[in-house]
């Protein structure tokens, strides 16, 4: 009897952990100092939970926890800025797309600050300036055509490090002597890879 | 006696194995459903696939199309879809009426976007709702969230609906995501064992590919259900408190609770 009720427990132990999905990696970004990735934890019937991953490069790392407003919000690109600043951008990925959202994060000062917000629910490459971010926007139209409409956002007084075209998703960076990858498949990366000169160490959200 | 072993074993095994679309051996029942409508322009098409394919599904319409009734002209291409879906076999749900995040909203806008569509569709509607972003159809860790999300579900129990999420969200809105939509339907139909499928027929890249998902769900051996197969009360008529504006509970007693739980935290 007492076998049987162990083998419930441990039956339905398996299943509760068969339910619960594992949280993945969703971008990245290498400031050449630091590497920083979002993380999403997506259970069925819950709302998403996401953070951040840190990792130094003496390949430590450490979570960061998103404030309240962002912590459903799926980082969907992340923009290396000066001071050691990371912006964040997000977006409510759950049966659709809302805006994108802008936040920056001092690691030094432990702030989080809202930047801007940009009226576009699609697009898959954004041109990345100085100071402003601008999304290539696919738009259904009334007559059933796709049109494509370029929207840049300033980010206030954000200096970004990291200028150029990016093509979502990132899974790659290399920038001088670090490394990172996401490993896995495409939006379901449980691994992040990172190299720095000759080590390497694979980090698990 | 080797031999026979194989040969029983090769029996049981073979039957399942020419339909082995899962990892599991198994294939699993799906209901496709469609966010946002109607389109004039797209969700033609997409009846047009539907009927081509045999395939019955749910539209959850938004409110908002249908601004002014059967009194605005404007409308009557949008009630004739109306029309179409239910003869060619389709339920109508509600997707509220503004596409907004409902727990960001007071109790007061709360009700009145879930209401606000009944009148405008209460001879096309099945008894079924479908909260933008899901938003407050989830359990949360945190405790206000969760107070408003229960705010939420209150009023559309109380409407008279059943909220209908999804099993499986195929993301069809998002450009950076397309590329990888069939195969990561597919692996969420076997991860999910079947169930109800998210689409949205006001995206262009939708309509351009449904054909092609449809067939390959097809080939993978599983099978298109309605949506009472998954929620009975599907085929039931939309109840007559879904437009009765005095059988909801005050508004204020559903405020009272989430300011309750506020100030509880407050404390």
């Amino acid at each position: 009897m007492k076998n049987i009720s162990t083998l419930a427990l441990v039956s339905l132990f398996f299943t509760s952990v068969a339910c619960a999905q594992a949280p993945v990696f969703t971008t990245l970004s290498s400031s050449g100092k630091d590497i920083f990735a979002g993380v999403k934890l997506e259970a069925k019937g819950m709302e998403p939970e996401t953070y951040l991953l840190q990792v130094n490069k003496d390949l430590t790392s450490k979570k960061i926890a998103l404030p309240t407003e962002l912590a459903h919000r799926e980082v969907i690109a992340l923009f290396p800025a000066e001071k050691n600043q990371i912006v964040v951008m997000s977006q409510r990925t759950v049966e659709q797309g809302d805006n994108p959202q802008f936040h920056s994060y001092n690691p030094a000062k432990k702030e989080w600050k809202k930047l801007a917000e940009v009226k576009c629910m699609t697009f898959a490459k954004l041109k990345v300036e100085k100071s402003a971010v601008t999304v290539n926007c696919l738009e259904t139209n009334e007559k059933g055509d796709e049109v494509e409409t370029q929207k840049k956002v300033a980010l206030k007084d954000i200096t970004l490090t990291q200028p150029g075209d990016i093509s979502l998703p990132l899974a790659k960076v290399e920038d001088k002597s670090v490394k990172a990858e996401l490993v896995g498949d495409t939006f379901e990366w449980k691994e992040l890879k990172v190299g720095v000169d000759k080590k390497e160490k694979v980090f698990r959200p | 006696m080797k031999k026979i072993f194989y040969i029983t074993l090769s029996v049981l095994i073979l039957p399942t194995a020419t339909h082995a679309a899962c990892p599991d051996g198994k294939t699993y029942p799906v209901h496709f459903t469609f966010d946002d409508g109607p389109h004039l322009i797209l969700t033609p098409r997409v009846l047009e696939i539907l009927k081509e394919e045999k395939v019955p599904s749910t539209f959850f319409v938004l409110g908002k199309h249908f601004a002014g009734g059967k009194g605005n002209a404007a409308n009557k291409p949008k009630y004739a879809l109306l029309d179409r879906m239910k003869k060619e076999g389709h339920r109508i749900g509600s997707h509220t009426y503004e596409h907004i995040n409902h727990p960001q909203f007071s109790a007061a806008k709360v009700k009145e976007n879930i209401m606000k569509p009944n009148p405008l569709l209460k001879d096309y509607l099945s008894p079924v709702l479908r909260l933008p972003y899901g938003g407050g159809s989830f359990r949360s860790s945190n405790p206000t969230t969760q107070a408003k999300n229960n705010m939420v579900m209150k009023t559309v129990k109380d409407a008279g609906f059943t909220h209908v999420g999804w099993d499986i969200d195929t993301n069809d809105w998002d450009a950076k995501k397309r590329p990888t939509l069939l195969p990561t339907m597919l692996k969420d139909i076997c991860r999910q064992k079947g169930g109800v499928v998210l689409f949205h027929d006001i995206q262009k890249f939708t309509v351009d590919n449904l054909r092609d998902w449809i067939r390959a769900v097809k080939r993978e051996g599983h099978t298109f259900e309605p949506m009472e197969h998954f929620i009975p009360r599907a085929a039931e008529p939309l109840p007559p408190e879904a437009c009765e504006e005095d059988s909801m509970k005050p508004v204020k007693a559903l405020r009272k609770e989430v300011d309750d739980v506020l100030e509880m935290i407050k404390e």
